[in-house]
């Protein structure tokens, strides 16, 4: 039997945070990597959150369980702006710009409503998205861009 | 009350399996990728054994890896079919086998000795150098089958000597270097050991795997063409940017000596400071802008402060060895020394992470050895409180900045698991872009498969940890 003394307080510091590690992995990572648990912050993707992050894999679930990528849905605060945003799809691939998405939420989901195109092409416009721009202006009409309503 | 028990051992292999563990159960959730891992396959399927060796051994492949191809081969035969189940069992394996060889070469025996495992664990395997050896698999990462045969080596030079231990050492060490090149880093780790004092693996062994590396080289001077890769085959990183091969060419065709030189100079600073990465200086040039990424910082931030204790501490027990020889921390400090330098002259054409992987792993060896040295001298005898405690807040201070550095690993695994699904997505373009269905025309059913099992994988985004972005090492 060996006395405690202060010499024990490198090891035992050296042990504490592995150790806590060890502890949350066995207790808190399972679930946080299934999308829920203390590491996260709560709650699965939105459809608009998945095509906010480029998240295809959520997206082809999505369709092959019989989801739709037409619907607006909610976008937690601090993804895009600092409050949370009701967004479709379309707007959410506009807002991160990248053609390869607009054009895969489009293959999937093209919006035929003339009132939404004009609405899409000023927001691709007022985004500062040229390229995709150019895809809605052959499909859209002559938006007046000027008393357009944009979601962000 | 702390009493001698026999069980620390036990428990160092059942906690530090935990860290291994969970990076295998993570694998389980990482799609196969889709550029290097998918053709590999198509081509392991149109392929016998015998032909993938004798390619590998003639250098009909172009390079001299038929080790490699051979383990490929026996495990894609022996999946049936469970191609991801079986690969990634096996990669999960080959993580788990790596932290048991570690935990093994610590020789744990007490309580001082059985702190410092987990810390050691997490370091190795949040090492910046490891992360690539998990995150990446072809379907096998061919560097974590080399670092898993480097921690069989530094076993092998710590056990009892006997023909038995040379014989194996021989034959780990030509299957190392027949896997990829860098299996020639178990040359100068065996020539170090015994250099320092451990005659595992003795004199005749050592003369036996030098006899193999002339006979490697030999080899490869008369069947390989292209011996070394040329500066048009990869980008590699210079000063603070990544330079595209035609850059590459272009600066340095004419005289590729200062490229080479840059190369061998900085990689060694990957290991002991993190920082270049792939060559680059990020965190050096995040500094000269004034704008720091807290996941940098972190990284270079844990890895400097390391590399001074370890080496603080050899240079304090200088005058030790001068009078009774080296202790195993000094040996292993050593060991990681010599095989950091080699390691550096084999990157020499260009840099990344996982070639220093080798060094790597016996930084992570030497620098637990060096902290167990440091819990045992305050185990040994009372001491100051004021040093006690000192020291006890610099252990803190690395066991939550290395847990940290594992933790951002999962991380890593999270985003790897999202990029790979969303590759397979576009696998056709891949497919039209490197001509896939017309060099295998088998691939077609084989690859609408893989699409489909790795499209159907749940991946949750690590969006649910968008906190940890900011801590994560992004280089």
């Amino acid at each position: 039997m060996t006395r405690l003394t202060l010499s024990g307080v490198p090891p035992a510091a050296a042990l504490v945070a592995p150790l806590a590690v060890v502890a949350l992995l066995l207790v808190a990572f399972g679930p946080a990597l299934e999308g829920r648990g203390p590491l996260g912050t709560g709650g699965r993707l939105t459809v608009a959150e998945a095509v906010l992050l480029r998240d295809y894999g959520f997206l082809e679930r999505h369709l092959a369980a019989g989801g739709s990528l037409a619907t607006r849905s909610t976008v937690r605060a601090g993804l895009l702006t600092g409050s949370e945003l009701e967004l479709t799809p379309l707007e959410a691939a506009i807002a991160i710009g990248y053609e390869e998405l607009f054009d895969y939420v489009w293959s999937r989901s093209p919006e035929t409503d003339p009132a939404r195109l004009d609405a899409l092409l000023c927001l691709a416009r007022r985004s500062e998205r040229p390229l995709l721009a150019a895809r809605l202006e052959p499909l859209a009409g002559d938006a007046d861009c000027a008393a357009a309503r944009y979601p962000w | 009350v702390i009493t001698p028990w026999r069980g620390w051992g036990l428990a160092a292999y059942l906690v530090c399996s935990v860290f291994a563990l969970v990076i295998a159960w993570a694998l389980f959730h990482v799609p196969f990728q889709l550029s290097d891992n998918a053709a590999q396959m198509l081509q392991l399927q149109r392929t016998s054994l015998f032909e993938q060796i004798a390619a590998n051994f003639s250098g009909g492949a172009g390079y001299m890896r038929p080790f490699m191809w051979g383990l490929l081969k026996v495990v894609f035969e022996a999946s049936a079919g469970h191609l991801f189940v079986v690969f990634r069992a096996f990669q999960g394996l080959q993580v788990l086998a790596s932290v048991w060889l570690f935990v093994r070469v610590l020789g744990v025996h007490s309580f001082s000795t059985f702190a410092v495992a987990p810390l050691g664990t997490a370091m190795l395997l949040g090492f910046p150098t490891f992360r690539g050896l998990v995150i990446e698999a072809f379907p096998i990462n061919t560097y974590l089958t080399i670092a898993g045969c480097a921690l069989a080596a530094v076993n092998l030079t710590i056990a009892r000597p006997s023909w038995k231990v040379d014989v194996a050492a021989v034959l780990l060490f030509l299957y190392a270097v027949l896997t990829v090149e860098n299996g020639i880093l178990l040359w100068p780790l065996f020539v170090m050991a015994f250099v320092v004092g451990l005659r595992g693996v003795s004199l005749r062994g050592v003369i036996a795997t030098t006899a193999c590396v002339g006979w490697y080289l030999a080899h490869r001077a008369l069947f390989l063409a292209a011996a070394t890769p040329g500066l048009s085959e990869r980008p590699s990183g210079f000063a603070f940017r990544l330079m595209e091969p035609q850059d590459l060419v272009a600066r340095f065709g004419d005289n590729p000596l200062p490229f080479y030189a840059y190369n061998i100079v900085t990689s060694p600073l990957a290991v002991l400071f993190a920082e270049p990465r792939r060559g680059i200086f990020h965190f050096v040039g995040q500094w000269m802008e004034g704008q720091f990424w807290p996941g940098t910082v972190l990284t270079v931030s844990i890895v400097t402060l390391t590399t001074l204790i370890m080496l603080t501490a050899a240079a304090a027990r200088l005058r030790r060895w001068r009078r009774h020889g080296l202790t195993r921390a000094d040996q292993m400090v050593l060991i990681f020394l010599g095989v950091l330098a080699a390691n550096a002259v084999v990157s020499f054409p260009y840099q990344k992470d996982e070639i220093m992987s080798v060094a790597g792993v016996l930084y992570a060896i030497a620098a637990t050895v060096s902290l167990q040295a440091i819990t045992e001298w305050f185990a040994a005898a009372p001491r100051r409180p004021l040093v006690s405690i000192l020291a006890g807040v610099m252990m803190l201070a690395l066991g939550t900045g290395w847990s940290l550095r594992y933790l951002d690993l999962l991380y890593h695994l999270n985003l790897t698991a999202v990029r790979n699904q969303a590759d397979w997505l576009f696998e056709e373009r891949w497919n039209r872009a490197n001509r896939i269905n017309e060099r295998y025309p088998q691939a077609p059913p084989f690859l609408q498969e893989l699409r489909r099992e790795a499209i159907a994988m749940p991946v949750p985004h690590p969006f649910a940890y968008r906190a940890w972005e900011r801590y994560s090492d992004t280089r």
